[in-house]
């Protein structure tokens, strides 16, 4: 047992420090940098994306409406088809702020993950001094890393800088987005998976202005 | 320039002239109205039609517009498919809403929920144009030229959070709904135009199976 014990330990300890997020075939670059810009952050004023949730057994749908606006600020909608506002979200400053949620959206678990999930697709972290970034061996995909207190990023692109996945871990949380579609650099399809949840949110395009 | 004179006061007669066209006036026998919407829903026993949905969102100045086709038959079988931009089909038949999202299809038994059940009277009813019974909502009905406008106002609170006035638009000449209005807030709303509507028309059953 007393055996054991350090060993689970160091075990654990390896799991918050990486996240359970591999590296190998990814080799450190010295003098590249990163170029990165978030998924959903301009090229449109308006984004309308078809909406699926799957909360366990549990499946919701509807439409995700994202506007742009000149200060760098978004209006994030997330409505039924009929066209009810569910939840009505500003983003501005690095921050969200509620406009209005129906009541059965209304709890905190719920807010704060979409809000943490979308923050991923129209923002970078604050603050991406502590960054490492690394080429893949077949040189075709970058890896860019980067350290925000707790939370670790893993932003995983192309050499035109399109996005293809994105993993963020704080502990045991474990986020992951996909996006195996772009045309003329806007997601055409975006697939969220939380890993210790069973929770998976896709977007699907259908206008944009 | 008395000519020009002249042609301004013509524009301002017909601008004026077309807003008495659409202004609405207040109408004192609710009761009369609805008697005579009930009588009309009376003798619907199958609408097929195709809709228009607008969101607007007033404040962000923009709109989101879907459009599908709806089939409804006595008493209580719906099936409202959105075909563009999108397609998303709810059926309710024998006590049940099925909904088919892409290749998904989810069935909930109307009775197990009260919420549920509520969705089905308010859909069922703004169909039918039968929602005046409803003792769910303060009613208050004017008219004009070609439009009855039946405004109606949850009582529950719960359901003003969600739905702040609903405004149903009926063809005076023929009684039938030509439009709903969901006003959620005085930024945003969805308006529902019904085009191409044909009644008392035979439904295949299988219009109302979702597989």
């Amino acid at each position: 047992m007393k055996k054991f014990l350090p060993i689970f330990l160091l075990s654990i300890s390896f799991l918050f420090l990486n996240g359970c997020v591999s590296i190998k075939n990814f080799e450190k670059e010295k003098n590249l940098s990163s170029g990165l810009s978030a998924v959903l952050d301009d090229g449109y004023k308006t984004a309308l994306y078809r909406t699926t949730i799957d909360i366990g057994s549990k499946h919701f749908s509807g439409l995700f409406y994202f506007k742009t606006f000149s200060d760098t600020s978004y209006r994030i909608i997330f409505m039924s088809e009929f066209g009810l506002s569910m939840l009505d979200m500003e983003y501005k400053n690095n921050a969200f702020k509620t406009v209005s949620c129906q009541e059965f959206m209304d709890k905190k678990v719920i807010i704060n993950t979409l809000q943490n999930d979308l923050k991923l697709l129209i923002d970078l972290p604050k603050d991406t001094s502590k960054k490492q970034t690394y080429k893949s061996t077949n040189s075709k995909t970058t890896l860019t890393k980067i350290k925000n207190r707790s939370k670790r990023y893993y932003y995983y692109y192309t050499q035109n800088g399109e996005i293809l996945k994105i993993i963020q871990t704080k502990c045991l949380k474990h986020v992951e987005i996909l996006i195996p579609e772009y045309k003329n650099n806007i997601p055409q399809k975006i697939e969220i998976y939380h890993k210790r949840i069973k929770l998976s949110i896709k977007l699907r395009l259908i206008k944009l202005k | 320039m008395r000519q020009f004179l002249i042609l301004i006061l013509f524009m301002l007669s017909l601008s004026s002239f077309s807003q008495d066209k659409a202004k609405f006036y207040p109408i004192n026998n609710l009761k009369e109205l609805e008697q005579d919407l009930n009588a009309n829903s009376a003798k619907t026993n199958t609408i097929s039609s195709d809709f228009i949905q607008i969101k607007h969102l007033e404040y962000l100045e923009d709109t989101i517009i879907t459009k599908g086709k709806f089939w409804f038959k006595k008493e209580n079988k719906l099936r409202w498919e959105y075909t563009s931009p999108f397609k998303y089909i709810i059926v309710i038949n024998n006590g049940k809403f099925v909904i088919k999202d892409k290749d998904k299809i989810s069935e909930y038994d109307i009775n197990s929920n009260k919420a549920f059940q509520e969705i089905n009277d308010l859909i069922i009813s703004s169909v039918r144009g039968t929602l005046l019974e409803e003792d769910k909502f303060n009613v208050t009905a004017l008219k004009n030229a070609s439009t009855y406008l039946v405004k109606l106002t949850p009582k529950d609170e719960k359901m003003k959070e969600i739905l702040n006035k609903i405004e149903l638009y009926f063809d005076i000449a023929s009684l039938d709904i030509v439009k709903v209005k969901m006003i959620e807030n005085k930024d945003d709303f969805t308006i529902i135009s019904f085009i191409n509507r044909k009644l008392n028309e035979e439904i295949p059953a299988n219009i109302f199976i979702v597989d």
